[in-house]
């Protein structure tokens, strides 16, 4: 998983050819050294482009998860400790938003806002801070019940104490194999409406487009279409993994 | 290396798959009658009614529509629902209907009935209103009519013969029309399903006809290799490797006498100068893209090299000079290779539609060719090509536009690009242009006409509103269903009443 995020992180300041670059005498060419992937119809670099539709979906990724754990931790706790009116109202809304299908949501904040990245990073905030939310203030609610818990409190660690010394260490694994979940289904959304055509920059090589763009190739070239969707699927596959082994720390 | 070489019975096995996994096409919509055929288009009517838009170009292109005059397959205007069209010493015109021709419903087409549809449609629809100004249709008797227009013409039946005029019979319900096929069921924008005209000759010959809309180039490829097609019009070149022609689909190529331009938005900042359209016009190489196309030849001008009025040109391409532009209109280059003035970057959109596949490939050889040039460009792509454009929503356009549907070059000139004009998308707006378009129109010699029709283009050329790319061919597969089907040179008239099934 490093080793992917290392390429990917390289790929923002260096790819091996300019992702954009025309070259039609060098179209359709078979993978070589100068070429890692060869070229696509136009004969871009396919690797180059591989290396920076990864940006989109780390880009996506890192606003969705950091907003949703916020949003949800914060939620979660106002749920658990907040008024009654709070917590009942904060709850009614999270069940409620686990009903919004999250696909049909990007399609609808894309035709309000325009296609982009923006509007489908805010359509998985909108749904994804409440599994957060309904996760802390669960596990808060059985924490309160247990005897160290209450003896901490006795003792007078106080609640940040307690919070910190006993409630991070129950919720953070749970809420991580969220995270790796919700991370693994963004890449694939990203993807997916990138091959609709809702990307910001339809010429952007972001990687559902390019499976959009090269499906035509699918018989005759299938390593153009197939180096984009290998490239979702272990993106999607190693983040889950990754963050789901938090569950077992 | 990673190159598959797939067999026949299994390359079709995964086609079909991959239609039905990636596109979910309803079988259903197909009812396979054995004599009905089935045509896909990337186009279809959204309506029936001529007077809107240009629906009466896809009544037209799918044989339910026709006109008083016509463009025979080898680009002549000739007599179809009239006989003959005279000048009067006057200034109007005298036309004659041809005989025996009925509607769909068996009404016999009357010069009164023909006067009341073209009439409504000339008050309704810019687009008729674009080459000679308002004409009015008055019934003399029962086969005659007489035809007044607006501004001297002494072109009416190529006028006639444009888009704008097909012949419809006005009822409570939808209209009925003269064309060799009637509509028995119409979807707005997705199927219409066609039974030939049994008051129109040879119609037991024809088969009945579902129309489908398939927007997106490469779904229609895909459903014609599925066999869901028996014809399929306007394929995208990517797609040509998939038909071997080993179950009998073969694909037809053809040039046409469309165009593919790029449309300048002369009210952005920007490109309201004419320094910085010039340079976009010099920066792109039409041989490039033809080769991105891998069909078609590149543009010499506003019309395609086979009409006397088409420029000789070429249209080059000069970066130097372009840069040079550039640099004069005080757009400079920054450490990052963008050019900006005043703070602000160079930084257009450039628009395309699916419906035109060609269009869409071409959008990131120009993004190329411009950001050499200093020019930041994201690409946009529309299923409303009409609506984007005509609401002046986009910086740059790719846009096919069959430029002398009647063989004339004055509706093209005049409806695109004359002030105010109904679809002169680029808002440009030249007073000396408009003054020569209006001589144009007045003119009657086929010499002097053809001499006015190059300088529009050289002005057009000179302030550049839009940029003329490439004279494109196409490619429309068929099945051994229909092996017989002849494409024309455009998709004016795709389905005819010689369409019939070859088997």
């Amino acid at each position: 998983m490093l080793f992917v995020l290392a390429l990917i992180a390289i790929g923002f300041f260096w790819q091996p050819h300019d992702p954009h670059a025309i070259d039609l005498s060098q179209s359709l060419q078979a993978p070589s050294w100068d070429h890692w992937l060869g070229t696509d119809h136009l004969g871009r670099d396919l690797a180059s482009r591989l290396i920076v539709g990864a940006q989109s979906s780390v880009f996506a990724i890192a606003i969705v998860l950091v907003s949703s754990f916020g949003i949800g931790v914060v939620a979660g706790a106002a749920i658990a400790i907040g008024p009654w009116s709070v917590s009942a109202t904060l709850r009614w809304l999270a069940e409620t938003v686990l009903t919004v299908p999250t696909f049909v949501l990007a399609l609808l904040l894309a035709a309000l806002f325009g296609a982009g990245l923006m509007s489908i990073a805010a359509a998985l905030i909108v749904v994804t801070w409440a599994p957060y939310a309904l996760s802390l203030a669960a596990l808060f609610d059985r924490l309160r019940g247990e005897q160290y818990w209450q003896a901490s409190l006795a003792l007078g660690a106080g609640l940040p104490g307690a919070l910190h010394r006993h409630m991070l260490p129950n919720t953070l694994p749970v809420l991580g194999a969220l995270a790796g979940a919700d991370a693994g289904r963004a890449v694939i959304l990203v993807a997916s409406l990138g091959f609709l055509g809702l990307s910001a920059d339809t010429g952007h090589p972001e990687w559902g487009a390019m499976i959009h763009e090269y499906r035509m190739f699918l018989f005759s070239e299938p390593r153009l279409v197939l180096a984009p969707v290998c490239a979702t699927t272990v993106l999607a596959f190693l983040l889950n993994r990754a963050l789901d082994r938090n569950i077992n720390v | 290396m990673l190159h598959l070489s797939l067999g026949g019975p299994v390359k079709r096995v995964l086609q079909t798959a991959a239609l039905g996994a990636i596109l979910a096409l309803p079988l259903t919509l197909n009812p396979a009658r054995a004599d009905s055929v089935t045509v896909g288009q990337t186009f279809l009517a959204s309506g029936l009614d001529p007077a809107e838009g240009s629906t009466g170009w896809a009544l037209v292109t799918h044989g339910i529509g026709e006109q008083l005059f016509q463009v025979s397959r080898t680009g002549e205007v000739v007599p179809n629902l009239a006989s003959s069209a005279n000048f009067n010493a006057d200034g109007t015109w005298t036309v004659e209907l041809a005989p025996d021709r009925f509607f769909s419903d068996g009404t016999p087409v009357s010069a009164e009935l023909v006067a009341a549809a073209l009439n409504r449609t000339g008050e309704a629809n810019p687009s008729a209103r674009a080459t000679a100004g308002r004409l009015t249709f008055e019934a003399v008797d029962a086969d005659t009519l007489k035809v007044s227009t607006e501004e001297p013409t002494t072109i009416l039946p190529s006028i006639l013969a444009e888009w704008a005029f097909p012949v419809y019979l006005k009822t409570d319900e939808a209209p009925i029309f003269t064309g060799p096929f009637a509509v028995t069921d119409f979807q707005a924008g997705s199927q219409i399903n066609m039974t030939p005209n049994t008051y129109y000759e040879g119609a037991e010959k024809r088969p009945d006809v579902v129309l489908r809309r398939i927007s997106d180039g490469q779904s229609l490829a895909l459903a014609f290799a599925s066999g869901e097609l028996d014809l399929a019009f306007n394929l995208p070149v990517e797609s040509l490797s998939m038909f071997d022609g080993a179950h009998g689909e073969a694909v037809k190529s053809f040039p046409v006498a469309y165009q593919y331009m790029m449309w300048m938005n002369t009210r952005h900042p920007a490109l309201e100068d004419v320094r910085v359209r010039k340079a976009i016009d010099l920066a792109v190489s039409r041989d490039d893209l033809v080769a991105a196309a891998r069909a078609g030849k590149p543009a010499t001008g506003a019309f395609a090299s086979s009409y006397p009025f088409a420029a000789s040109g070429p249209l080059k391409q000069d970066l130097e000079a372009a840069s040079a532009l550039l640099d004069e209109a005080g757009w400079m280059k920054g450490t990052d290779g963008v050019r900006s003035k005043d703070g602000k970057r160079l930084e257009l959109v450039l628009w395309a539609y699916p419906q035109r596949p060609d269009l869409v490939t071409f959008q990131p050889v120009i993004r190329a060719a411009l950001a050499d040039l200093g020019v930041s460009v994201t690409t946009q792509v529309t299923e409303s090509p009409s609506q984007v454009a005509g609401e002046g929503g986009f910086d740059l356009f790719l846009w096919a536009q069959h430029t002398a549907p009647a063989g004339d070059p004055g509706l093209f000139l005049s409806l695109f690009f004359e002030t105010d004009a109904a679809r002169n998308y680029s808002g440009w707006s030249n007073p000396d242009y408009d003054a020569l378009i209006a001589e144009l129109r007045a003119e009657g010699d086929p010499e002097v006409r053809i001499a006015l029709a190059h300088k529009a283009q050289e002005m057009i050329g000179e302030h550049a509103p839009v940029s003329f790319l490439v004279t494109p061919e196409w490619h429309v597969g068929v099945s051994k269903r229909v092996a017989g089907y002849k494409p024309w040179g455009s998709d004016y008239y795709v389905l005819r009443p010689d369409f019939m099934l070859t088997q």
